[in-house]
């Protein structure tokens, strides 16, 4: 029994940081269904680094056109976090995209003091894995796409310790998801 | 009152009964990268217990420091199931990562007792929202 359990203890703890196998694929799929907001995959989890690194990946179904061509500029929103303790109206930081002029347009979308503030920041295409960056530097957010030129926008007032609530993909605006609407989201900080 | 007053005597009735301080090292495989742990727990005789833990990721020294998303704060378990020498535990960690963001992290944890006063553990968690795994050795000190 001794042998048996030295055995199994010693085996765990090697298999636990075992590198022979490649790393698991870790995208996790959010689908939006048609006529809703929120992508079906709800997780509770808050931001616990500096910055949000991600890849993501849209497919063909973030093709998208509304009849009421006002809303096509609504910005659809993909990952980011509230600030501080704040609710994410109040203070947040995400990247958003829309279906515009027949390309994939990303944005920095944030709340600062309850204030919208959007900055283009890109175009990306369908199908291809884009890397994200989102970080906290001092009073400013700034946001990375691929190896493109940053974009920064300030911060509202908010406190520096608490809860930093993560902000998964939502569709609209005003409109719900038009058709199935699938993203894929690899977080790799 | 009374219930307060049964809420205390239960409390130090539990407290009354413990008899082990335990101390563990390990490490830790997150989405985020390898961490290293070490914790101090207070621990009663049917695996109950409270204390203190502190991990960190190790990074080159970039000029920022050796640390990486350092994580610190108060472990709370409590047994699932146990036998002579493997037990199982949930573990409920609460802290501060990088000093600002508060984090909760439950997980769960297969003991194995090697020797009366030593053993290795391994385990499962939740950390930014993917599973973490955990391995650590763990020492009864009294």
């Amino acid at each position: 029994m001794k042998i048996l359990t030295n055995f199994l203890a010693t085996a765990l703890t090697l298999l636990l940081f075992a590198s022979c196998e490649p790393e698991a694929d870790l995208f996790r799929q959010f689908v939006i269904r048609q006529g809703e907001h929120y992508s079906t995959t709800h997780i509770v989890q808050s931001l616990q680094s500096n910055s949000l690194k991600f890849d993501a990946i849209f497919d063909a179904s973030a093709r998208y056109h509304f009849t009421e061509e006002g809303f096509q500029d609504s910005k659809n929103k993909l990952l980011g976090f509230s600030d501080c303790n704040s609710l994410h109206h109040e203070n947040s930081a995400r990247f958003a995209w829309q279906w515009f002029n027949d390309r994939l347009e990303i944005y920095a979308y944030c709340y600062v003091n309850s204030q919208r503030v959007e900055k283009f920041i890109g175009v990306v295409n369908i199908d291809e894995v884009n890397h994200y960056e989102l970080s906290i530097k001092g009073d400013h957010y700034i946001f990375h796409l691929n190896h493109q030129e940053p974009v920064s926008i300030e911060r509202g007032s908010v406190c520096q310790t608490g809860v930093y609530y993560m902000l998964w993909p939502y569709f609209g605006g005003t409109l719900p998801a038009p058709h199935n609407v699938t993203i894929q989201l690899n977080i790799n900080n | 009152m009374k219930k307060i007053f049964v809420i205390l005597f239960s409390i130090l009735s539990t407290l009354a009964s413990a008899q082990d301080i335990v101390m563990s090292a390990g490490a830790e495989k997150t989405v985020t990268g390898n961490q290293y742990s070490g914790s101090v727990m207070y621990e009663t005789k049917k695996s109950w217990g409270a204390g203190a833990f502190y991990q960190t990721g190790l990074t080159p020294d970039n000029g920022e420091g050796y640390l990486k998303n350092p994580f610190y704060g108060i472990a709370l378990q409590a047994p699932i199931a146990r036998s002579q020498r493997i037990s199982f535990i949930g573990v409920l960690r609460t802290g501060l990562v990088n000093e600002k963001f508060l984090a909760v992290v439950p997980s769960l944890e297969t003991r194995i007792q090697i020797t009366p006063k030593a053993g290795v553990a391994v385990g499962a968690g939740l950390r930014s929202g993917y599973p973490s795994l955990s391995a650590k050795l763990f020492v009864r000190l009294f």
